[in-house]
Order: structure tokens, then sequence, then C-alpha cells
């Protein structure tokens, strides 16, 4: 370092003072090099940059080959070269020749004269930008120039301003969306409370009225609308909360084996009379390629399904609502379409897009339903989690269809003769087996013999265990329906003595009872019972028992729908009478039969009653219990609540030791003439 | 890594695989439009994951998405924003790779913290070279082959690999090519 002056980095000029550097250095520092005269006469080229000029410049003037872009506009103006110029930054570039370069002015020496040597390097910005592929390699730079690392960074830095620019864009996004989802959470907490309040006034009303109304139909009218406002009430608050579980992620499928065909019945079970009401008319069309049963979650398929096609009975305005269901099977995927298509006012486009959204309701709903507006987002993220997509397509003044799918598992192949599985068979499946119905009351003994009947199952009947004990031993069955509480030989009683001794250890003991509670169930099953079906008996529940225990053939569905015409006159019926059990008994059985029995059952009751008034005055509870026990499961199981309630009510005080007075036993006897009255015009409509 | 390295491996998978396959992979390796400034450093495991997860979902060997990655880089990502630098490095494919540890330097200058690989270059013959990759990562030749190939396509040339050879190169990964021009 120390003497560098001394080295050939300098050269003292012989006339003058100054100190200039050797051109040798300079062409070893710089790829490109030009020494210059003061009119700006090329008196040197080196090697690269007579190459990057192309044609021989010696002799020429850099001012007709270059425009001078810097320093300044004097250099241009004089066309000299000066001492001023040492130091500063030159730009130079030639469009004709696709050249540019920047650099300095030094002083030197060349062929020992004094001139002035010009470092360059390629001008890279005017270059990138003015030039399509610049003629320039890695070779034309010094090592120490940062017009390269330059470029990079302007270009990288370019690209992070994008990059910044796009997340901005993405964060300024989310926020209006978090934003849009708040004001959407205050809308929608605004609507709830305007929802909620309907049915609580119609809770709170009726409640009210009820107790200053004197009549009595009225005020079971009155206590009609608090029951259904209040079901209202507890439909929009069960909505949030599965929304809000939903939200939490606190959703859980269960898949279960079904048949498909039974659950869309209960579906339209379930909707016909709302659609009833506005003269709607549901279709079903259930593609002859589905399979019988399927796996899959199926209440959350029913779920949507009353979502859907309840929506478009309410909203819709359509005179047709058809849901259509399909299937897709490709190699190991298998799925259900599902369509639900009204042709009703339809939606408008803006709508369309939004209508999964929570919280949105359309504006134009005409209807005076209560909704939250969560229904169809719950039904969205519903199909997601499991699986499946659902898409709309609305026209307005044309209808709307939703579309969905569901991903079942591989689904059984269509059920053939017999088998004997745990699902709901289809309707108008034929059973095979011989059961033996035990029971002490003649009539439950009937309708029972009936239902099983109609199942086309061979009946043998015991009136108590005792009797049913014998019966056993001497046949073979393949079920047994016992009732609990019978004279001589109680039910469980009768059950330990056909299994005693190792004995029938197969054969099915089903306990037909109305006590439902667990532990009742627990002791039935300690005493060898299998399990227990609640009297009275429905027939969906009769075959589903079945259908475990006995092989059955799908038969053709000749199921007589239930025509629902009477109506005025229920009211003062229904009190007395609960017309859903007596409706779906006839349906069971059918008019004819119903008939017969509920003949039956008058006679035998007229006679029993009598003889239970005066049971209820005398000393005989236990009798009297009996007694009061048998009408009450016969006179129940015809749907007339009140005498069977008021009589259980008398079973369990005779139970308990209490005596009657003569005003309750007349009172009674008062409560069947009317029951009597009411089923026998029920029967006769 | 830097975040342009991500951004080029999102790039990738959209434009070959669309969108759905990038998000389904951007959720699976944990990766968010955070993840994607380029000129932000990341731990390299966030790249690892990337290819991980890609492998995964598209059903590629990881060897295949790097070289697939690698080919893309040079042929598109690159192409965007430093196709002159590019140029201006090499006029051929062996220029560039010869010129490539100068490049990278000069990367260094922008990207701080940039840990570049290193690339020597042998001459045998006008049209064969020894190339010797030297990294601090692992697992990324097939990277660098892919990038070969890349480069060779940008020059519109035909160049092979003739030979490979795993080098002992401790906390890292070396690699010798021997690359011929046809
Ligand atoms: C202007 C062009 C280029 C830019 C801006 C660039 C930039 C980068 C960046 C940012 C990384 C990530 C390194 C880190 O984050 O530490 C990287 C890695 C890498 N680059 Fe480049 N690169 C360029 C050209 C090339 C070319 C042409 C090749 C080879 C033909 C190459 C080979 C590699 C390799 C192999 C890695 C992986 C790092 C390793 O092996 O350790 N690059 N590059």
């Amino acid at each position: 370092m120390g003497n560098r002056q001394d080295s050939d980095l300098y050269v003292n000029s012989p006339t003058d003072n100054r100190s200039s550097i050797s051109l040798d250095l300079c062409l070893k520092l710089f790829p490109l090099v030009m020494c210059l005269d003061s009119d700006g006469h090329i008196l040197f080229c080196s090697e690269r940059m007579s190459a990057s000029l192309g044609s021989p410049a010696i002799g020429k003037k850099l001012f007709d080959i270059f425009k001078i872009e810097g320093p300044g506009a004097r250099t241009l103006e004089d066309r000299k070269i000066s001492k001023e110029d040492i130091g500063q930054l030159f730009l130079l570039s030639s469009a004709e020749l696709e050249l540019a370069f920047r650099g300095q002015v030094i002083d030197g020496m060349y062929d020992s004269k004094h001139v002035f040597i010009f470092l360059a390097t390629p001008w890279l910005s005017w270059l990138y930008d003015n030039v399509s592929a610049p003629r320039i390699s890695i070779g034309d730079f010094p090592a120490s120039d940062s017009q390269l690392e330059y470029q990079l960074n302007l270009c990288s830095s370019k690209e992070m301003l994008s990059d910044l620019k796009a997340f901005s864009k993405k964060l300024e996004h989310a926020r209006e969306q978090a934003e849009s989802a708040s004001r959407a959470k205050t809308k929608f907490v605004r609507h709830i409370s305007h929802e909620i309040r309907t049915p609580l006034n119609g809770v709170i009303t009726s409640l009210k009225l009820i107790s200053q109304e004197p009549d009595e139909s009225r005020k079971s009218r009155l206590l009609e609308i608090a029951n259904s406002s209040a079901a209202a009430l507890m439909d929009l608050v069960n909505e949030v909360l599965d929304f809000s579980r939903i939200e939490e992620g606190v959703f859980a499928s269960s898949k279960e084996s079904f048949n498909l065909r039974p659950m869309m019945r209960e579906v339209e079970a379930g909707l016909s009379a709302k659609a009833a009401e506005k003269d709607m008319f549901l279709q079903f069309d259930l593609s002859p390629y589905l399979p019988t049963s399927v796996i899959t979650d199926k209440r959350s398929l029913q779920r949507i399904l009353y979502n859907l096609i309840g929506n478009a009975i309410k909203y819709s305005e359509s005179d047709l609502v058809i849901t259509r269901i399909g299937l897709y099977s490709r190699n190991k995927e298998h799925k259900l379409e599902i369509e639900v298509e009204d042709f009703g006012i339809g939606i408008p486009e803006q709508d369309v897009r939004l209508m999964f959204d929570a919280f949105w309701t359309a504006d134009n709903k005409k209807s005076n339903e209560y909704s939250t507006g969560l229904g169809l987002s719950i039904v969205k993220e519903i199909i997601e989690k499991l699986g499946g997509t659902i898409s709309v397509e609305s026209m307005l003044g044309q209808g709307t269809k939703f579309s969905f799918t569901m991903p079942i598992e591989e689904p059984t192949a269509q059920s053939t003769d017999t088998h004997a599985q745990t699902d709901q068979p289809p309707p108008g499946s034929r059973f095979h087996g011989k059961v033996l119905l035990v029971d002490d009351n003649a009539i439950n003994l009937e309708l029972a013999q009936i239902l099983l009947g109609n199942l086309g199952l061979d009946i043998v009947t015991a009136s108590d265990g005792a009797e049913a004990v014998a019966t056993e031993k001497g046949q073979d069955f393949d079920l047994i329906l016992m009732d609990i509480e019978m004279p001589i030989l109680k039910g469980t009683e009768a059950t330990v003595q056909i299994r005693g001794g190792g004995r029938n250890p197969d054969l099915p003991i089903v306990a037909m009872t109305a006590n439902v509670s667990s532990d009742d169930i627990q002791h039935y099953i300690t005493k060898g019972m299998n399990e227990s079906l609640t009297k009275p008996v429905a027939n969906e529940a009769l075959v589903s028992l079945l259908a475990r225990y006995l092989p059955y053939s799908a038969g053709d569905e000749t199921n007589s729908p239930i025509d629902e015409s009477e109506s005025e006159e229920v009211s003062s019926m229904e009190s007395l009478l609960d017309t859903e059990t007596f409706d779906s008994l006839v349906n069971d059985i059918g008019s004819e039969n119903a008939q017969r029995v509920i003949g039956m059952y008058i006679e035998q009751t007229s006679q029993q009653l009598g003889e239970l008034v005066d049971l209820m005055c005398g000393d005989d509870l236990e009798k009297c219990r009996q007694v009061s026990h048998r009408i009450a499961s016969s006179s129940l199981s015809f749907g007339l609540k009140r005498l069977g309630n008021r009589l259980r009510e008398i079973e369990h005080a005779a139970k308990d030791g209490r005596n009657f007075t003569q005003a309750e036993s007349d009172e009674l006897k008062n409560l069947f003439a009317e029951s009597k009255d009411v089923l026998e015009r029920a029967c006769g409509a | 890594m830097y975040g342009m390295i991500h951004k080029a491996v999102r790039d990738m998978v959209e434009a070959q695989f669309g969108e759905e396959a990038w998000q389904k992979i951007a959720e699976d390796a944990g990766v968010s439009d955070e993840h994607l400034l380029s000129l932000n450093t990341y731990e390299d495991q966030v790249v690892y994951d990337m290819i991980g997860s890609a492998t995964k979902m598209l059903g590629l060997t990881p060897v295949q998405v790097l070289e697939g990655f690698g080919y893309y880089f040079v042929t598109e990502t690159l192409q965007n924003n430093y196709k002159s630098i590019l140029q201006t490095y090499g006029k051929t494919s062996f220029e560039l790779l010869e010129n490539l540890n100068a490049l990278h330097t000069s990367i260094k200058a922008t990207f701080t913290g940039y840990k570049p690989p290193s690339f020597t270059v042998t001459h045998i013959s006008p049209d064969e070279i020894d190339l010797v990759y030297e990294s601090k990562r692992a697992g990324l030749t097939p990277f660098v082959r892919g990038l070969v190939a890349g480069a060779a396509a940008f020059y519109n040339e035909s160049v092979s690999i003739t030979e490979e050879h795993a080098i002992d190169f401790p906390d890292g990964e070396s690699t010798r090519f021997r690359l011929v021009r046809e």
C-alpha cells in the first residue's frame, strides 16, 4: 500500500504534473476501453470494444456514432471533451447499433500523448429497456460492476411489489368478507329476534287467554295454538343450535344401512299435510336402478330432503314438487343423485348465488312461516361434510331445481327372495313363520291376530301364561309375542317356564306391554325375554320387529293409502279419541276388520265396565285392578285416550289400595258412554 | 428458501394440474398466501413439505416432482422477470452453467441470506462438459437435472446427461454430471 505512488499506477507526464493511469491497467480492469482526443476522435479501442462496435471505428468521432445523454447539455453543444468532464458519468447510446455504454472519462497516456480514456460498461438498463436481445455477455462487465446486481434487485423488487399487491388484495378481500359476515350476523340476530317474537307471542297470549276462557272447546283450541307456536319456537332454536354446532365443527355423521323406499315414504308422510294445505302435489320418482338398501347417514339425508322439499312447499307457490332419486355408480364410487324441482316463482339471479350463505333469506319471501334463514346453509354444510355437493338452478317465473349428491357405500345387490336382515322390509312384504300370540285381552288378541295374519304369518293364540306354556310344548314356533300382565301366569313367568331346563334357547320371546320404562324392559330381559314391543302395537314397529327374527319376501306394494277426509267434527272428538292411533289402526287392518273388532270391543267392554263399576265400590281391589288393566289396554288400542288414561289411573289407585267413590264410578260410566259414541261415529264415517 | 421458490411451485401446480390441486396441496402442506412473498425467506422445511404434499396429492414420485419443477423454473418462472439476465449470463446452456456461480453471487447481493449452490464446469470437448453441483441442502439433485434440461430448452439445444455420480459431501449433497450436447 505504502509505495503505490512509485508503481506504474500513475505515470508522470513529462510536460506537466498531471498523474495519469496506465492504459495497461485500465485494460486489466475493464473489458471495454477507448482512447479519445479532446475533439472526440477515437484513437484506440480494446478488443472487446472493437468487437462490440462491429465496424472499424478508429479515427471516427464518438459524437457521430453515439448520442451523448450525459453529462449534461454542455458537451452536446461544443462536442468537445474537456478537463471538466473527468470524473463525471458518461452515458452514450446508439439506437442504430443497439448499443449503449456508461462509464468515466479519465486522464491517461496513449502513444506518449495525453489522452482521455473512456472506461465503459454496457449500459444495462438502457439496453434492457430498448433492445430485445442485447448483444452483451457477462465478459463485457468488470467484476466490480454492480449493474447486474442492481438489475436483479430491480427485477425481484418488482416481483415482490406485485406479490405484496396480490397479498394485500387477498387481505382486503378477507377483511370485506369478515365485515360482511359480521354485518350478516347482526342482521341475523335482528331477523331471528323478530322471527322468535311471533311464535313466542302465540305461546304467551294463548296461555293468558286460556286462564280466562270458560268454554272447553275454545280452551283446547287455544292450547293447540300454544302448542304449535311452542313447536315452531323449538324448531327455530334447534336450527340455530345445529348451525352453530356445524360451524364449530361438531358434526358427527352416523352411517347406517336402511331401505330407501320406506325412508322416502316417511318423508312424504311428514310433508304431505303441509303440501295439501297449499294444494300442492308431491311427486317422488325413484330410479328403478336404486338398490333396495344403502349405507349412508340416513338422518342427515332425511333432514336435507325435509328442508329442500319443505322450502319448496313454503316458498315456491308451485303446484307440483318433484323429487327424483337416481344412482351414480362408477368404479368404486357410488352416490345418490337427488333433485328437488318446483315450477313456481323462481329465485332472482342475484339471490341464487347467495342462497347457501348463512343468514340469507329471500326478501321476496311471501310466506308467514317462521324461518331462521339457516336451513340452506346447514343443508350445504351437511352435504359437504358427507362428501357430496349441492347446486341450484333457477329461472324467475319458471321454477327452481336443487341438485345434490350423497355418497353411499357399495350398494348391496337388489333384494331377491327371502332374507333375514335387520332393516325395514319394503311395504307389502310377506313374513314366513309360526307365531304364538299370548294375551288375556280378547280384543288385543284379535287386533294382533289381524295384523300378523295380514303379514302372512301362521298364528296360534293363548289367553294366559299357563296356556302359552302348554301350547308351546306341543308345537314348534318361530316367535312368541307375550303380554306381561295376565291372570294365572304372568308373561315373564311363562317365559321362565318355556326356557326352563335349557329348552328353546333360540326361540325369540318378545314382551308386548304398555310399560316402557327401561327398568321394566331390563326386568323382562333378565327373565329371558328378547326385547319388548310397546302396546298399542303399531304396524310399522311390528314389521321392523318381525324383520329382525323372521324371513320375509318382498311383495308388491298394495298398501292402500288412507284418505283423510274428516275434519270438522274432529275437534269435539279430539279429547276422547286420538284420531292418529285410530286412523293408523284402520289403515293397518282395513276398515272391515276394524268395524268388526270395534263391535267386539264395545260389546265386551260394556259388560266388563259394568263389572268394573261394581268392583270399584266393593272390596276386591285386586280384581278391580285386573279388570281396569284389561279394559284400559284395549281402549288405548283404538285411540280412546281419555277413557284409557282414566282406567290406568283406576288401575294404579286400586293397586295402591285406594277405594273409589260413587261419583267416580258414575263418571267412568259417562266417560265410557261418550267414548263409545265417538268410536261408533268414527267407525261409521 | 425464498418465497420466490414457493411461488414457482404454486405456479407450476396450478398451470399443470389446476387451481384446485394447488388448494389441496397448500392445505396439506400448511402453506398460505403469507408464504408466497418472493423476497421473504422461510424455513427450507416449507418447500420440502410442499414437494411432499404435491407428491402425495398428484400421485407422482418426489423425483418426478423435482425434475418437473426444475424444468418449469427455467422455462417459465425465470422467463417472467429474469429472461434478459439469463441471456446476459449465457448465450448457450454450457456458458450459463459456467457463469452460474457469478450469477448466484450477484443474486446473493440482492437476496441476502441466500444459500446458493455451487456449480463447477470442466470442459471435456466443445460439446461435452463435466458439471459438479454442490449444495448445503440435501435431496435436490433431481431438481438440478430438471434445471439443466430447462436451460437446454431455453437455448433450443439438445443436451443429455450421460453420467451421474453422487460425491461424498457432508451436511449437503454433491453430484457430478457429464453433459453432452448433440
Ligand atoms: C436469474 C435467475 C435466477 C434467480 C433469480 C435464482 C434465484 C434462486 C433462489 C432465490 C433460490 C433459493 C435459494 C435460497 O432461498 O437460499 C435458488 C435456488 C437454486 N437455484 Fe437459482 N436462481 C436463478 C437461476 C438459476 C439457474 C439458471 C440455475 C441452474 C441452472 C439455478 C440453480 C439453483 C439451484 C440448484 C437452487 C437450489 C439451492 C440448492 O441447491 O441449495 N438457479 N435460486
